[in-house]
């Protein structure tokens, strides 16, 4: 594949890499994908991909629709294995430990991964209820103090707490888009995760909710492990420090967003993060 | 003071319109429209971000009635980069949908 040099200021001049894009060696890792292949049936949706996920960053995975990339994310906490049919190969590797392998419950694995989907989905109860429900399935906290205070915890880390203490006992889907996005974090973050999965978190979301689902990504950051899925490449170079692009399956590019959206190696992946191709 | 009520749309991908209700003096609607959305931009630097963020207005006009003003613009974000929106405020409560 030809290779080619993006100028610093890509084409529309509009694309900016934020100010925290760029990964820190320091970094331990978190996840390790081993020559991962899936298929459904008969069609191959990933093929062969290996790639190292790190604490404290947010990695980024770009590519146009159909690429693999929201696949992938499912294989990771093993969403996948629902599916009739679907089969794969290949490791993922969480602490030194292969979670791929069919002995693990996925239950128990789920646990320690967070998801956040696109749109807003609140459980039709309380807003109470949505934070304490998984933490109570899994036993994490029992008395109703404990509770609570997971509550309040939870709440105050996503910002939101002061904006609903006092209907706590309200419908979640009363709430703002924006608030309810808040929300499905803090309902991921209530278990005590490792990994934060995320699929276009912020599509729906008006600019203001946007701003600050973006902003609460950056202080989530620093607790852990972020994987988000994105079709906005600025937000994908605002938010992230690594970045992996996909086409048909296959991982294309991957590395410090900076070098992704300034210095692709792979015209197709210059084609895409200017808005030539998509 | 009274309360109005601003509903946000991504003029880029469209998506959920957030709503935003806020305080303002009571005779805010008799003011320019531009005045009118930077009532709303105080509110959301004030409660909602609790610091400043840029923003930049590229056409705002008031109603005939002159009860509803709609803005283009886009919010500026640190690294400069924009998330263009449309912004509807009102001093009627929104119908549901």
């Amino acid at each position: 594949m030809q290779t080619v040099t993006a100028p610093s200021t890509l084409a529309d001049g509009k694309l900016h890499v934020g100010k925290h894009s760029g990964h820190d060696v320091s970094h331990k890792l978190k996840l390790r994908i081993e020559d991962l292949s899936f298929w459904y049936g008969e069609k191959q949706a990933l093929d062969s991909i290996s790639l190292d996920l790190y604490n404290q960053e947010v990695t980024a995975f770009i590519g146009p629709s159909g690429c693999g990339k929201s696949t992938l994310l499912r294989c990771l906490n093993r969403m996948n294995d629902e599916i009739l049919d679907a089969r794969m190969s290949g490791r993922i590797v969480l602490d030194g430990q292969d979670i791929s392998n069919l002995m693990v419950d996925p239950p128990f694995l789920r646990r320690r991964f967070g998801w956040v989907a696109q749109k807003p989905n609140p459980f039709p109860r309380s807003i109470h209820y949505n934070i304490a429900y998984g933490a109570r399935l899994h036993g994490l906290v029992r008395r109703r103090d404990e509770t609570d205070a997971l509550v309040q915890k939870c709440l105050e880390r996503v910002g939101l707490w002061d904006e609903v203490k006092d209907r706590l006992y309200e419908p979640g889907t009363d709430l703002s888009g924006g608030q309810q996005q808040r929300l499905c974090v803090a309902r991921a973050i209530a278990t005590d995760p490792e990994v934060l999965l995320m699929d276009e978190p912020g599509s729906a979301l008006d600019p203001i909710a946007t701003a600050n689902l973006e902003a609460l990504i950056e202080e989530l950051r620093a607790h852990y492990c972020i994987v988000i899925i994105t079709h906005n490449m600025q937000e994908a170079a605002r938010i992230s420090q690594r970045a992996a692009f996909f086409h048909l399956g296959k991982l294309i590019e991957y590395g410090d967003t900076r070098d992704i959206f300034l210095n692709p190696k792979t015209e197709l992946c210059h084609d895409y993060v200017t808005g030539r191709y998509g | 003071m009274a309360i109005y009520h601003a509903k946000m749309l991504n003029a880029t991908r469209g998506g959920e319109a957030g709503e935003y209700p806020f305080e303002g003096p009571d005779d805010l609607f008799n003011k320019t429209s531009d005045q009118v959305v930077r009532a709303f931009f105080l509110h959301v630097d004030r409660d909602i971000f609790h610091h400043h963020v840029d923003y930049e207005i590229n056409a705002s006009f008031k109603s005939k009635e002159g009860d509803a003003v709609t803005a283009m613009g886009s919010l500026i974000l640190n690294d400069q980069s924009h998330l263009p929106f449309i912004l509807l405020i009102s001093i009627h409560e929104p119908a549901d949908p």
